[in-house]
């Protein structure tokens, strides 16, 4: 099953039991940002909030969450709710190896419905139920709206085109703030038109069906299209509109969409803005956005996410799609890897399993993750451990690090690495040492250590294990 | 309301840089329920009905101030590039 728009896979989270309305009168401060921490703390199968009440506007809807469960994930993939997270992570990788999916053209889109084409019009606090996330923001923010921009030197090549997401502060009524992190592909476009001294046309679209969000947030390749990612990842074409105001090719199912252009060479103060990494991104001085034209659906949702201190939706939408792309790149030299999981923190911490070629591989497979596209600008800390420990599950990774790991042969240190700023620690913002803690058995020629009777599971406990839980049903 | 109805007359102090330089640059849809406040400096915005800690310069978290002559502290991100056709 697929979904086109953002209503449609509502519509399923619903039918499977994943979606709570919220049907009451809600303030935009401090409801929803208290609704979208409290639905995180309600664990792995958490739903998706669709609020339809908010103080002070008409027909105002505000959904949250969406991505915020495995169910979730499992549901916007087709797959069977209950499907097991190494289970989806397979999935995903098997689609994601079908790239590149097909697209399909479509002449008109439903966000065409309603339009507002004088800047002089737009008032962007009064269209959309914006709000502050968390109490020390320095305002509302856009923070799941997928934006689309072309290369300037290369504006006809789409594979260059790219769809990611990135946030934007409300600072006026027709103006934004946007963080372009540097390692992001939004920035190589930026960079070419302020050394060109043009702005850089953009698009942000929002309210968008949830393949599309997980790629936009997927460090997939430079020069791979994200919408034919989608259709890899949905195996079904995925539904583009190339709009005639900005000619950038947007999501046929958004819900409301925002076109304008980043003002070539001009910074100014934005933020703080409280980011994934649980802490506040501090106030700097980042790029602007004039917004020119508006379209919308009639009573457009906004979909928003809370973000702060893990584990949050974020940490659900960047879970599977960060660790695939590092999966794949990592098979391409090294075919022992079994599994990756890139799960924490966007992947600041990353977790691969791998068979072993020769006493000190797992030491490449680790310095390998470093430098893939994601991991130069994350992967702070990478534990690699054997084949068959499950790297989805930290008890037995904890268990490989307390008795394979031996600090006098097993850390690798690789002083002053690029990170993203954002990152807490890094000092300067965007530099950090690195490392490398290879938990996996030593094998010929590295001898050493007591590795060679390990505890193995007595025979017929799969039998048992089975009966057990017979009798624990029928207790 | 639309840009040009926005009234630069009348400006009020900002909670977070404590200059004078604020102005209301929304209203909600449904009428005389809030105003929403921006900032011309700091470009920190507000809702009028929301908690103390984010309208009130007294409540308002200390680490959180801004001082409106250190803008960013020269934090850029990302750096501006040299024009491709500079001398």
């Amino acid at each position: 099953m697929t979904f086109d728009s953002l209503r449609d896979f509502l519509a399923a989270l619903d039918d499977n039991g994943q979606l709570l309305r919220i049907t009451n009168e809600v303030a935009p401060e401090p409801d929803l940002g208290a609704a979208g921490r409290a639905v995180n703390e309600l664990g792995e199968n958490a739903p998706a909030l669709l609020f339809e009440n908010i103080l002070g506007f008409e027909d105002a809807r505000v959904a949250l969450n969406v991505h915020g469960s495995w169910p979730n994930n499992a549901l916007m993939l087709g797959l069977d709710k209950d499907t097991p997270v190494k289970a989806q992570f397979l999935e995903f990788v098997r689609r994601y190896r079908t790239f590149p999916g097909a697209i399909e053209r479509r002449n008109a889109a439903p966000w065409q419905e309603c339009v507002i084409d004088r800047p002089e019009d737009i008032n962007l606090f009064e269209l959309l139920p914006v709000f502050r996330l968390n109490r020390n923001d320095g305002g509302c923010f856009i923070d799941k709206g997928v934006v689309i921009s072309r290369e300037p030197d290369r504006p006809d090549d789409v594979s260059r085109q790219n769809v990611g997401i990135y946030r934007f502060q409300l600072k006026g009524p027709n103006r934004l703030g946007i963080q372009p992190a540097p390692a992001h592909d939004i920035a190589i476009h930026l960079r070419q038109a302020e050394e060109r001294g043009e702005d850089l046309k953009v698009a942000i679209a929002i309210g968008n069906d949830p393949v599309i969000s997980c790629v936009a947030g997927m460090p997939i390749l430079y020069d791979q299209s994200e919408y034919e990612m989608a259709g890899a990842l949905r195996q079904k074409p995925y539904p583009i509109f190339n709009s005639p105001y900005s000619g950038l090719d947007i999501p046929w199912g958004s819900e409301l969409v925002i076109e304008g252009h980043i003002k070539g060479r001009v910074r100014e103060i934005e933020g703080p803005f409280g980011e994934f990494t649980g802490h506040y991104s501090g106030g700097r001085m980042m790029p602007v956005m004039d917004v020119t034209r508006v379209s919308y659906r009639k009573h457009p949702i906004l979909e928003s996410l809370y973000i702060g201190m893990p584990w949050t939706e974020l940490d659900y939408m960047l879970a599977v799609n960060t660790s695939a792309p590092i999966y794949v790149q990592l098979k391409e030299q090294f075919p022992e890897v079994e599994a990756v999981n890139a799960f924490y923190t966007h992947g600041l911490l990353v977790i691969v399993s791998t068979r072993r070629r020769v006493g000190g591989f797992a030491k490449n497979v680790g310095l390998r993750v470093l430098t893939t596209p994601h991991g130069m600008g994350y992967a702070k800390v990478v534990i690699v451990v054997d084949e068959t420990v499950d790297p989805f599950d930290l008890k037995q990774v904890m268990w490989a690090l307390s008795t394979k790991f031996h600090p006098a042969h097993d850390l690798i240190v690789i002083p002053d690495a690029s990170v993203l700023p954002l990152d807490p620690g890094s000092s300067p913002p965007g530099i950090t040492h690195k490392i490398i803690m290879d938990a996996t058995t030593p094998i010929s020629p590295e001898v050493r250590g007591h590795y060679s009777q390990p505890v193995e599971r007595p025979a017929d406990v799969d039998a048992w294990l089975t009966k057990l839980m017979e009798m624990q049903r029928n207790a | 309301m639309r840009d040009s109805e926005i009234d630069r007359s009348k400006s009020s102090a900002c909670p977070r840089c404590l200059t004078g330089d604020a102005r209301v640059v929304a209203r909600s849809p449904r009428p005389g329920v809030w105003t929403m406040h921006l900032c011309t400096v700091c470009f920190y915005t507000w809702r009028s009905t929301e908690p103390d800690y984010a309208t009130s310069a007294e409540a308002l978290s200390p680490r959180f101030r801004i001082d409106p002559s250190r803008l960013g502290d020269g934090r850029t991100m990302p750096e501006v590039p040299p024009l491709r056709n500079a001398e």
